[in-house]
């Protein structure tokens, strides 16, 4: 584990690799409870959203620790960012779409796929 | 930059738990000066306003409080602070209480990344150049809420009319600070200031980018939200949109975020395009005429001749500043406001396109610039800056006409 | 040190915020600990010495997808501030497939990768002048296809959301039968369906029958 960089007599005090891994990976479970538990579409964006600046950090911790020579770690963070926002953006235009039609964003009243 | 006695107070009172802490504090105590000195010049500046308008109109502004009403923004404050804070029942308590803080607190650390001399800067960043306008955009957030807490419909089409603008100026107010950057090659403020340090000529907005600094100029007004892009605030058509609520000490808050705001973008205007904090001669006056070494010599202390440039660079700065924020008010007391599809049509399809090919044109004269045919490379992109921008500008013309006309049949 | 105190701080601020987002009632309340949740987030990446990042992070994420998501609650009204709860057991249910998760990740990244500390001349550009510059040269150079792709990624999505978010009119001859026939069925059509479908009805295209409520 010293090669992670975490030294576990004081894991307080010396942030290591595994420190960022567990913050996104905690990060990443509580948007999974949000994904699937929310009524509203729009929480269930914004879970999503939580899940994809997980992601993000772990692209970024990973080249921070491992190989800070090629940058490449953050240039696919770029792309993340940028798929992420336009895929948020379409997302909401759909949710206002689907509001027209029928006055809710309250995922259990669109079934129509059920059964 | 951290000045060496900070370092040995805090070893000789064993708090160095490293090469940061003195770097943090220096920083915690310039941002808390400048802030403060900040806050006075906003103070100034809610006069200053008054007096200009009145004198473009003929009138004399308020002359009754202090000597040339100098106490009038006084007796605001203590009469604001003194309003009763209102607040209706349809409304969201919380939200209505942080959004002006949400407004002004972003505004407020601005403060620390501009420069006012070479040694005055709170938070020297590599990136400062970028995180400015991150840091002017988040306060957008405030008024959004503002319009959303106020439960009024109007103070919410104010605070939605205001997102849009604000985020549709953003566009082309980082686009032309784009230009500047692509020049110098770099993102930190100093170094860009750096390359300006020259006569008065060779700045960037006379000498390389005119059209940016107009667009520059134009954005920053628009993201303030001042007259002639006033539409989230008009008194006679949205009641005040999204302040209309607001009563006492958050509308001073909002009111003061605002000047605050133009400070800042002013100080920024100088600082990308005019030069920042040297003389038009470049360097400073003192420092080349030598003046301050005679000073030093005359009394015979060594650090004064330091102290008067810096002297001389403050004063610089801020009579720039105060130009451009004079510009602003002037603007203020005689253009009339744009309406909504005129304005968003203006960055949309106008000021975006322009400084597009404004950006293309400046790295035209960085490739010129190294093969000496820097004159050339200018007038060439000079000209086809305004030829393209303007047909730009037509061709959208006659495709708005042209699609309002099939609707309204 | 200095770094411990700020990764734990920015940890317990992102941490609390997303379990607000997640478990608060009010939608709005959510949007804004998501902005501190994206704040934060930005500090982890200074952290990690991807400072540009930090700021693109706050420009798209803290500010531009805020107002998306602000202006998205705002357009879909009143009756969906409140989130009504759902059943005890899809709760427990979604909670467990977490647990599970979140344990069965922590075991994959507890692996000993071997770090490489990194050459002295990266270590010093980095420390003067940031991560930007490095960022540009691979931008321009190795990734030049991915960046050009996401470009036109954003512009067909700009489109695509306006074109999807547009009003229809209220004379309403653009609503297919399909998208009638689709509010209808819910019960509940709205005013733009409605006089869509009466609309339609005028034109001989759909029979409608009068239909006395008691």
């Amino acid at each position: 584990m010293i090669q992670t960089g975490v030294d576990p007599m004081n894991l307080v005090t010396h942030i290591g690799l595994y420190h960022y891994l567990a913050l996104a990976v905690l990060l990443f479970s509580i948007g999974l409870v949000g994904l699937i538990t929310s009524r509203n579409m729009i929480r269930v964006l914004m879970c999503l959203e939580l899940m994809l600046n997980a992601v993000n950090i772990n692209f970024v911790a990973f080249n921070n620790y491992l190989h800070l020579d090629v940058m490449a770690g953050q240039v696919f963070s770029i792309f993340i960012l940028t798929v992420s926002a336009a895929e948020a953006a379409v997302g909401l235009a759909v949710v206002i779409a689907l509001y027209r039609m029928r006055s809710s964003v309250d995922i259990e009243r669109y079934t129509v796929l059920k059964g | 930059m951290v000045p060496a006695w900070l370092t040995q107070l805090l070893q000789a009172l064993h708090l160095s738990i490293g090469p940061e802490l003195s770097l943090v504090l220096w920083g915690i105590i310039l941002f808390t000066g400048i802030a403060i000195l900040g806050q006075a010049a906003v103070i100034f500046m809610v006069l200053m306003e008054r007096k200009v308008l009145a004198w473009l109109t003929q009138r004399k502004g308020p002359n009754r409080v202090g000597p040339w009403g100098l106490l009038q923004t006084l007796a605001d404050g203590v009469k604001l602070l003194f309003k009763e804070d209102i607040m209706t029942t349809g409304q969201d308590k919380l939200l209505f209480t942080i959004a002006p803080a949400i407004f002004f607190l972003p505004v407020f650390v601005l403060y620390a990344l501009i420069p006012f001399t070479d040694k005055l800067l709170a938070i020297p960043l590599p990136t400062g150049a970028l995180f400015v306008f991150a840091l002017s955009s988040i306060s957008v957030v405030g008024i959004v809420l503002a319009g959303w807490a106020s439960n009024n419909k109007y103070s919410l089409l104010g605070g939605m009319r205001s997102a849009a603008q604000a985020i549709s100026y953003e566009i082309p107010l980082v686009l032309s600070v784009l230009a500047v950057v692509l020049y110098t090659g770099t993102m930190n403020i100093q170094e860009i200031l750096t390359a300006q340090n020259a006569p008065f000529w060779k700045w960037f907005g006379i000498w390389l980018t005119p059209v940016s600094f107009l667009i520059f100029l134009i954005s920053s007004i628009a993201e303030v939200n001042r007259i002639p892009f006033d539409l989230p605030e008009a008194e006679s058509e949205l009641v005040s949109g999204y302040n209309t609520e607001y009563t006492g000490m958050k509308f001073a808050l909002f009111f003061l975020a605002e000047y605050a705001a133009l400070f800042a973008m002013s100080a920024l205007t100088v600082i990308f395009f005019f030069g920042g904090y040297y003389s038009p001669i470049g360097g400073t006056l003192c420092h080349t005429f030598g003046w301050d070494r005679a000073f030093e010599s005359a009394v015979n202390l060594p650090g004064l001749g330091q102290l008067m440039q810096q002297f001389e660079m403050i004063t610089w700065g801020l009579l720039k500043t105060y130009i451009f924020i004079f510009i602003a008010m002037w603007l203020r007391g005689t253009l009339p406001r744009l309406k909504p599809d005129q304005l968003m049509g203006f960055s949309w399809k106008f000021l975006i396109p322009l400084s597009l090919i404004n950006i293309f044109m400046v790295a035209l004269e960085r490739q010129w610039q190294d093969t000496n045919e820097v004159v050339y490379g200018y007038l060439w992109a000079f000209v086809l800056v305004f030829g393209i921008g303007g047909f730009c500008w037509t061709m959208s013309r006659f495709f708005t006409r042209k699609l309002q006309a099939r609707f309204q049949s | 040190m200095t770094e411990a105190i700020i990764f734990w701080a920015f940890t317990a601020i992102s941490v609390t915020a997303a379990l607000g987002v997640v478990f608060n009632r009010s939608i709005i309340y959510s949007a804004l600990l998501l902005i501190l949740v994206f704040l934060s987030i930005a500090g982890i990446f200074v952290l990690n010495n991807a400072d540009f990042l930090a700021i693109a992070q706050t420009i798209v994420y803290a500010v531009g997808m805020t107002i998306i998501v602000l202006f998205g609650i705002m357009f879909t009204g009143d009756r969906a501030m409140l989130d009504e709860p759902l059943t005890s057991v899809r709760k427990l249910v979604s909670l467990v497939l977490a647990t599970f998760t979140f344990v069965l990740l922590i075991k994959t990244v507890q692996f000993p990768f071997s770090i490489q500390p990194a050459s002295q001349s990266v270590i010093q550009t980095l420390m003067q002048s940031g991560s930007t510059k490095m960022l540009g040269e691979l931008l321009f150079s190795q990734f030049v296809v991915p960046f050009e792709l996401a470009s036109v990624l954003l512009l067909v999505a700009m489109v695509g959301a306006i074109v999807l978010a547009k009003k229809t009119f209220a004379d309403a001859g653009e609503m297919s039968s399909q998208q009638l026939s689709y509010s209808i069925d819910s019960g509940e059509p709205t005013k733009e369906a409605n006089s869509a479908l009466h609309a339609a009805a005028s034109r001989g295209e759909v029979h409608l029958e009068e239909v006395t409520r008691s």
